[in-house]
């Protein structure tokens, strides 16, 4: 099965990327070239928002990839979070826990609401 | 073989389609050509039959005249018939004889000159004499009778003179009466002596017979002597009735010649003759046969000589092209170091000698980069094989037993290519606790199995002073944390066990849950995972306590295990994994449980290779004098 991956920036505060597929040990080396590419669009600080909901497998190969670039946003202030994982997908991030499972939402209602939280208590006024 | 090389071919061809040209063009001329020999001959032949037949006619008119002139005279003057022949016959000297013939006045009383005749003999004399002697009455004979029906004159048939020793034809002409239309017949008589003698001065063409006939066919001259007085052939005398002129009569046909001839025939106008003209039509195409012959060696000489021409030019074209294909043998054979003709040509062979050197050298380099690539996977593949060694070696023995016997350890390692990112690990902590450890590296190889190993060596290090899972994952994760850029990760299992109780600490780092055999079933036994180790210092491992009994047994695993899976095929699973477990006797040693899981996966995956590393460990508590309940508590450090 091959990955697709598809990306929509509306601001380079937050950037969607939507994920279809497979993200296993043989796809995950082009989904870190394409995300290359796109995480330097993310300003720092920003945050990508992962949109799992069609991906269908991911290997400890695709935890990894994950990992990394959970790792490269967060040095640059930024935050991944993880949009609805299908329920297998979700299984896989409750055991092995590479990324916090805080930072994984159902939907873009709880998302938005996570941003939000976050943004007043920066600025004071949660 | 000659034909093996183009230019022969090319030449051969050449040769062969112009000769084809050559033999129907050919064909056509030679039917062209004939025919016009052949209207060229009728013509020719025509000239010479209409001044044969015009020189015959002039002769016989003047017979004609004589014999008239003689009737015209004897109308008035039958008395004087005797003398009036006489002097006609001496006139002209043309003639053999000059006869008169009177019907008789009385039978009973005939005289002299009712029927004198003056005739000329051998020596030329002249002699008198009458028919009364003749033995037929000549009153009754048949040229007298049809004479008298020629008012205008007609010729007698030829008839052969005992005397003169010739062919004699007469001319018969009737005397009209004063009272009565006819009262007898003269005739004259000339030799056809001068036919024939005409027939030989003709100017014919060479080889070429004249004759005349008759109305009957029969010859009255003709070239070749024997055939006087003979009929002609049938197809020849049907021709001359048809007036189909020219006509060709072959000796099939049933003509009287021994090869095919064309015969041209004109009328001889005021008698019924005919002349001909007979021409071999060996003869008459003689010319065309040798003009066609020096046609033909001058053709086939032209035809040699284009295909020279051809094979030379052809030669030296594709001489570079024979290099070549000798060249391409040797590239054929693997050897590519050779050199090739400098072509200077612009030509379709300068750019194919030119490709042939690029491909060569392109070639060589490819082979040479194969031969590289070759020699370097072999290299790898040696390293690779040095480097499962030494991962192997990280590893401690598939069984152990400890001393006091209480506690036995089976284990297994599967990397699915040499090396792997699977481990497991068991090692003692002090006199009385035993530290046992599945875990499996994110993806897989040679990263991972270094990942591995930096695991396994942290591992036992720095287990050396603790005592519980917790602390150990937590000071583990924190070391591979360091300097982990690529956010490689290890998830683990880690249990320690103290070997004078069976109790069993376990925590797991987004590790599999572990499956337990006791008391006849076999079950997952839920332990909350921490994150894998490697992602997050912070990161905290509660720990689950269980009391083992006497012949339970622990089964850690990794992700080979529970997902093997062959081609599309579903994933083994848990349930899977429990069934296989809880079909495997109870009080089995740790071995078995190890052999038997693995049997069951190769029999689902029907021996496929695997996609992933397996790792596998049994834990078999073996203290049956041991009492009292299992201890289900979750310690938090």
């Amino acid at each position: 099965m091959t990955l697709i991956v598809r990306n929509e920036s509306p601001t380079p505060e937050r950037s969607t990327v939507w994920l279809e597929g497979s993200l296993d040990a043989n796809s995950f080396s082009d989904f870190d070239e394409t995300m290359r590419d796109i995480t330097p669009l993310v300003d720092n600080g920003g945050t990508l928002v992962l949109d799992l909901s069609q991906l269908n497998y991911i290997s400890s190969a695709g935890l990894r990839s994950l990992a990394q670039l959970r790792k490269q946003m967060h040095d640059r202030g930024g935050r991944t979070l993880l949009l609805n994982p299908q329920p297998q997908v979700k299984k896989v991030f409750d055991i092995v826990k590479a990324v916090p499972v805080k930072e994984v939402f159902a939907s873009i209602a709880e998302l938005d609401q996570y941003l939000d939280h976050i943004q007043r208590s920066v600025t004071g006024q949660g | 073989m000659v034909l093996r090389s183009v230019a022969s071919r090319l030449a051969l061809g050449v040769l062969v389609g112009s000769a084809a040209v050559l033999v129907i063009t050919g064909g056509l001329l030679l039917t062209h050509t004939r025919d016009q020999m052949l209207r060229q001959t009728e013509r020719e032949a025509a000239a010479v039959a209409d001044a044969a037949a015009t020189r015959i006619q002039g002769r016989i008119d003047s017979v004609a005249k004589v014999a008239q002139v003689v009737a015209g005279v004897l109308g008035t003057r039958r008395d004087q018939a005797p003398s009036v022949i006489h002097d006609v016959l001496a006139v002209n000297p043309e003639l053999v004889d000059v006869s008169a013939a009177f019907i008789p006045r009385d039978v009973n009383h005939l005289r002299p000159e009712d029927a004198p005749v003056a005739r000329r003999d051998a020596n030329g004399t002249l002699v008198a004499s009458d028919r009364l002697a003749d033995p037929e009455p000549y009153w009754s004979a048949p040229w007298f009778v049809r004479g008298l029906n020629c008012d205008h004159g007609c010729w007698q048939p030829p008839f052969r003179s005992a005397a003169h020793n010739e062919t004699l034809i007469g001319y018969s002409v009737a005397i009209p009466g004063k009272d009565v239309p006819v009262i007898g017949v003269t005739d004259a008589t000339i030799s056809l002596g001068w036919l024939q003698t005409l027939l030989g001065d003709l100017t014919k063409p060479d080889h070429a017979s004249a004759f005349v006939a008759d109305a009957n066919g029969e010859f009255l001259a003709h070239d070749w002597r024997s055939y006087i007085g003979t009929r002609g052939s049938k197809p020849l005398l049907d021709a001359i009735a048809r007036k189909q002129n020219p006509v060709r009569i072959t000796p099939e046909d049933g003509g009287r010649v021994s090869e095919p001839v064309w015969v041209y025939f004109v009328p001889v106008k005021g008698t019924r003759w005919v002349f001909g003209l007979s021409m071999p039509e060996r003869r008459v195409l003689a010319d065309l046969r040798r003009t066609y012959l020096v046609d033909g060696l001058l053709g086939v000489l032209a035809l040699v000589g284009v295909a020279i021409i051809t094979l030379v030019i052809t030669r030296r074209l594709m001489a570079p092209l024979k290099v070549l294909a000798n060249r391409a043998e040797d590239v054929a054979r693997g050897d590519l170091d050779f050199e090739l003709p400098e072509v200077r040509r612009d030509d379709d062979v300068g750019r194919l000698t030119r490709a042939f050197d690029q491909m060569r050298h392109q070639l060589a380099g490819h082979i040479e980069t194969g031969q590289r690539i070759a020699r370097d996977q072999a290299r790898m593949a040696s390293e690779l094989e040095i480097a499962r060694q030494i991962q192997l070696a990280l590893i401690p023995e598939a069984h152990w037993l400890a001393e006091d016997g209480r506690l036995e350890v089976h284990a297994a390692l599967r990397p699915a290519s040499a090396v792997g990112g699977d481990l497991y690990v068991y090692f003692t902590l002090g006199a009385r606790h035993v530290c046992v450890m599945v875990g499996d590296v994110s993806d897989k190889g040679i990263p991972a199995a270094l990942f591995m190993a930096r695991t396994i060596t942290l591992a036992r290090t720095i287990a050396t002073h603790a005592r519980s899972p917790s602390d150990i994952l937590g000071a583990l994760n924190r070391e591979l944390c360091k300097g982990n850029d690529t956010c490689m990760f290890v998830t683990l299992l880690c249990g320690v066990i103290e070997t004078e109780t069976g109790l069993l600490s376990l925590a797991s780092a987004g590790h599999e849950q572990p499956v337990l055999h006791a008391g006849g079933s076999a079950i997952l036994v839920d332990v909350e995972t921490g994150p894998a180790l490697g992602l997050d210092r912070e990161a905290r491992y509660p720990v689950r306590v269980l009391s083992l009994l006497g012949g339970d047994t622990l089964l850690m695993y990794t992700d080979g295990v529970s997902e093997a899976h062959a081609g599309n095929q579903r994933l083994y699973g848990t349930h899977a994994l429990l069934d296989s477990v809880a079909r495997i006797d109870e009080g089995a040693n740790p071995g078995t449980y190890v052999e038997r899981v693995l049997e069951d996966v190769d029999a689902y995956t029907s021996g496929a290779p695997a996609y992933d590393d397996i790792a596998l460990l049994a834990l078999t508590w073996h203290d049956t004098g041991a009492e009292g309940a299992r201890i289900h508590a979750a310690v938090h450090s």
